[in-house]
């Protein structure tokens, strides 16, 4: 595809699936021009999730629906109707279907375990934080950190007529999510149980920026840190510091 | 600066939470069944997404279950239209498209029934006043639909009677909870859903009666897709090969370039003429400093804020299509409403900017924008009208308008001027001794008017007989599907007639569609497929015109 694309799979040929072809999705990050972001964002990505992986006892890489690896690209973000847009041709026309993108919004791109505990690294969004705080009542924020690390594993995930279900394993404590796949303004969600206790640890947020002033990224952060501070007592098994890269660490 | 999307964005909020409402009363009629054994099995599916090689559409909702009596399988097919009304009761033109969308989506699922062992039914629920749209829609979505099913209330407005069930609702578990909740009270919503129920249930037990004229629809586009098949297909490929783009080149034009086309300078002049606020607006961009003059001095005539505004909105003709939209849009905090909904008698979005209003009408406009408190003084009129927010906003306008508004119409301007090269005649249908009213006018009786269709052009040849119908328009690439599904209507019901209780062919030369799309454009084929399938001739050049009208 390009020079650039190259190289980066020769530097992460453990991702080599996700580099491999042409497509749409792969295009929109690679092909775009530099200050668009993506590509440094995708080469965040990768870079944190081998950093992680160096750390960890175990870990997997995603699989989608069809084993569709261009998926691997799509946001984790919940698929939202746009408002002034009457009727439903956006999505029709889409090149990837509601239930894929609905599939997609939750899979993280990494999950990996160290010391038996989980992780989970999902990228344009904190799809679990956000289903959270909706129903904690909370108004539905837009934000959307290009990285977030967070404890815990998705398992279950099924989609059936209509809805998607998942649980949430953090911490000992299981979570259940039930999703209607519907092209909507909100996100439908249809039903969920969250046991007493339950939460959502979010270890590390990135935020990747080539154009951004340094005003415009430190309110940004400021935003992230209110929204993504953890409420549980016990300190987590990993930390993200802030240097440049970002490095991981796992707690002693 | 909050513009009229607003409206729209209100519309899909409201919209979620009726489809949800009516997803309640779907699973309470089922449910019903199961309990009294009637059914042995049913599934409710939101936005199920109808395939065919003429359709591409999502339904609201989709049933399918299983009777108890014999096993048989049954599909229903249902759609859910909000009204939103307004409070003087002035139907909304802006809904006939969405009319005629949902005509077209029942009539082309009739040929999933022909094509499934499932018995099938198409069922379509209004909420809100039925009033609100013409009153030929209702009689002919019962002749369209196997069953309609009206919900109103009229002491409350219903969708905020439905929208108080969403209260503290987080999940769709919990609003579903609180409309069962609701069924147990006394209102009139509670009234109104239990006698949806009870016509849902009594229809269903009476065998779920088939609309036979939807069928014998149906029956039309059959006849169009086995007489023109080769035709129909052969267009479709061509389809792929893009379109001349017309409109974006008369953009183009209007903003500075140069086309070789001399037809497309043409058109361009017809379209200035046609809008004069492109014009004027472009002079204003130019001499921003001297426009800024003459408005602070014509504003300090006055001797005060509501002489002021009254002055600007009856400033001469040019001047008046400026400061009108300014008026109406700067300092807006909260969305604007549509024009219709202003509450203005005789306002209207035709003659909003450029009308001569009435001296009532004038106070009225100008009491709205003081009792919004969008301007606070004289000054403060000044320094808005000259702001450059001011000037954003009629940058964005002409941007705009010079692409969009019922009385643009590039592509149709300029194929009717290359056929009037070509030595015919391009006239208006409606002035012609043609008759362009649709056939469901004598599907709904003498219970309901409907108009003739206003925007087809008569194509004479040199001997004046008329050889063609025309229309022309640009389909954008995102919106292709929907515009061949609302056009789609006009032509089926222009080509055949209702008498006697029968449909039979009532048109014999061609109604061409010219489609504008742009050259790289390859549109959806259902799309294609589906705006012959219902009567069209496509011409995707001037060249395909003539080759149809010739019948080459």
């Amino acid at each position: 595809m390009t020079d650039m694309l190259e190289t980066v799979r020769e530097a992460f040929p453990r991702f080599k699936s996700f580099l491999s072809h042409a497509s749409p999705f792969a295009e929109s990050a690679w092909l775009g021009p530099i200050s668009n972001g993506k590509a440094l964002e995708m080469l965040s990505l990768f870079s944190i999730s081998e950093a992680a992986i160096s750390l960890a006892d175990e870990f997997s890489l995603p699989s989608f629906r069809n084993d569709n690896y261009d998926h691997y690209y799509l946001r984790n973000e919940f698929p939202n109707h746009h408002e002034a847009q009457a009727g439903h041709e956006a999505h029709l026309l889409s090149q990837c279907s509601l239930e894929d993108r609905f599939y997609a919004s939750v899979v993280p791109k990494l999950t990996f375990s160290l010391r038996g505990n989980s992780f989970m690294v999902f990228r344009e969004g904190n799809p679990l934080h956000l289903l959270f705080c909706l129903l904690k009542g909370k108004t539905h924020y837009k934000d959307r950190p290009d990285i977030s690390i967070v404890e815990g594993e998705i398992r279950s995930l099924a989609l059936d007529g209509g809805r998607m279900y998942f649980e949430h394993y953090s911490r000992g404590i299981k979570a259940c999510y039930e999703i209607s796949i519907r092209n909507s303004n909100h996100i439908p969600i249809r039903d969920a149980t969250l046991p007493k206790g339950y939460t959502i640890n979010t270890i590390g947020v990135v935020e990747c920026s080539v154009t951004k002033s340094k005003k415009h990224v430190d309110d940004q952060l400021h935003r992230y840190s209110e929204l993504f501070s953890n409420t549980c007592d016990k300190s987590p098994e990993m930390l993200v510091s802030d240097d440049f890269p970002p490095r991981l660490y796992g707690s002693q | 600066m909050k513009s009229h999307m607003a409206v729209q964005s209100f519309a899909t909020a409201r919209n979620r939470k009726v489809e949800l409402f009516i997803e309640f009363i779907l699973e309470f009629f089922l449910e019903k069944l199961s309990r009294e054994g009637s059914i042995q099995s049913h599934l409710v599916e939101a936005q199920k997404h109808y395939n065919s090689p003429i359709a591409s559409d999502i339904w609201d909702h989709f049933v399918s279950l299983k009777s108890s009596d014999g096993g048989v399988r049954r599909e229903l097919w249902c759609q859910t239209t909000c009204y939103k009304g307004n409070r003087q009761n002035k139907r909304e033109p802006n809904k006939t498209y969405e009319v005629r969308e949902t005509l077209v989506e029942a009539i082309s699922l009739r040929e999933h029934r022909k094509n499934s062992e499932i018995e099938l039914s198409t069922i379509h629920f209004t909420v809100g006043p039925k009033e609100y749209t013409y009153d030929w829609f209702a009689p002919a979505k019962e002749k369209t639909f196997d069953l309609s099913i009206y919900l109103n209330t009229t002491q409350e407005n219903v969708f905020d009677a439905i929208e108080a069930c969403f209260i503290d609702a987080v999940t769709e578990l919990q609003a579903k909870q609180n409309f069962s909740d609701i069924l147990k009270q006394e209102t009139e919503l509670a009234a109104e859903i239990r006698q949806v129920l009870s016509r849902l249930h009594e229809w269903y037990h009476l065998g779920c009666p088939r609309q036979k004229v939807a069928d014998e629809q149906y029956g039309l586009v059959v006849n169009e897709l086995g007489d023109r098949c080769d035709e129909i297909e052969a267009v479709i490929k061509r389809a792929a090969d893009g379109g001349q783009n017309i409109k974006k080149r008369c953009n183009e034009v209007v903003h500075g370039a140069v086309d070789e086309d001399p037809v497309v300078a043409l058109t361009v002049e017809r379209l200035l003429s046609r809008k004069p606020f492109i014009g004027k607006v472009q002079t204003i961009l130019k001499d921003w400093d001297a426009f800024c003059r003459k408005a602070s001095s014509s504003i300090l005539k006055a001797d005060n804020l509501d002489i002021a505004i009254r002055n600007l909105w009856q400033a001469p003709d040019l001047d008046r299509l400026i400061y009108r939209r300014l008026l109406m849009r700067l300092g807006r905090k909260e969305a604007a409403n549509y024009i219709q909904d202003l509450e203005i008698e005789g306002l209207t979005e035709h003659n909003l900017y450029a009308g001569k209003h009435s001296a009532v009408q004038v106070s009225g406009v100008v009491g709205l924008i003081r009792k919004e408190q969008r301007f606070n003084s004289i000054d403060d009129l000044i320094q808005k009208i000259c702001s450059q927010d001011a000037k954003t906003f009629l940058r964005n306008a002409l941007w705009f308008e010079a692409r969009n508004g019922a009385t643009l119409t590039p592509s149709f301007d300029y194929v009717a001027f290359s056929l009037e090269q070509h030595g015919y005649e391009v006239v208006a249908a409606s002035k012609t001794e043609l008759n362009v009213v649709g056939f469901h006018d004598q599907l709904v009786g003498s219970n309901a008017n409907v108009n003739s269709y206003s925007n087809l052009r008569a194509v004479k040849n040199q001997d004046g007989q008329i050889v063609a119908l025309l229309k022309g328009k640009f389909f954008n690439g995102p919106e292709f599907p929907r515009r061949c599904k609302e056009e789609a209507y006009v032509a089926l019901t222009l080509k055949y007639k209702y008498v006697d209780r029968k449909f039979s062919k009532s048109l014999k030369i061609p109604i061409i569609m010219f489609v504008d799309m742009a050259q790289e454009y390859s549109p959806p084929e259902s799309a294609v497929r589906r705006l012959q399938a219902f009567g069209w001739n496509i011409a995707f050049s001037v060249e395909d015109v003539l080759r149809i009208i010739s019948n080459d």
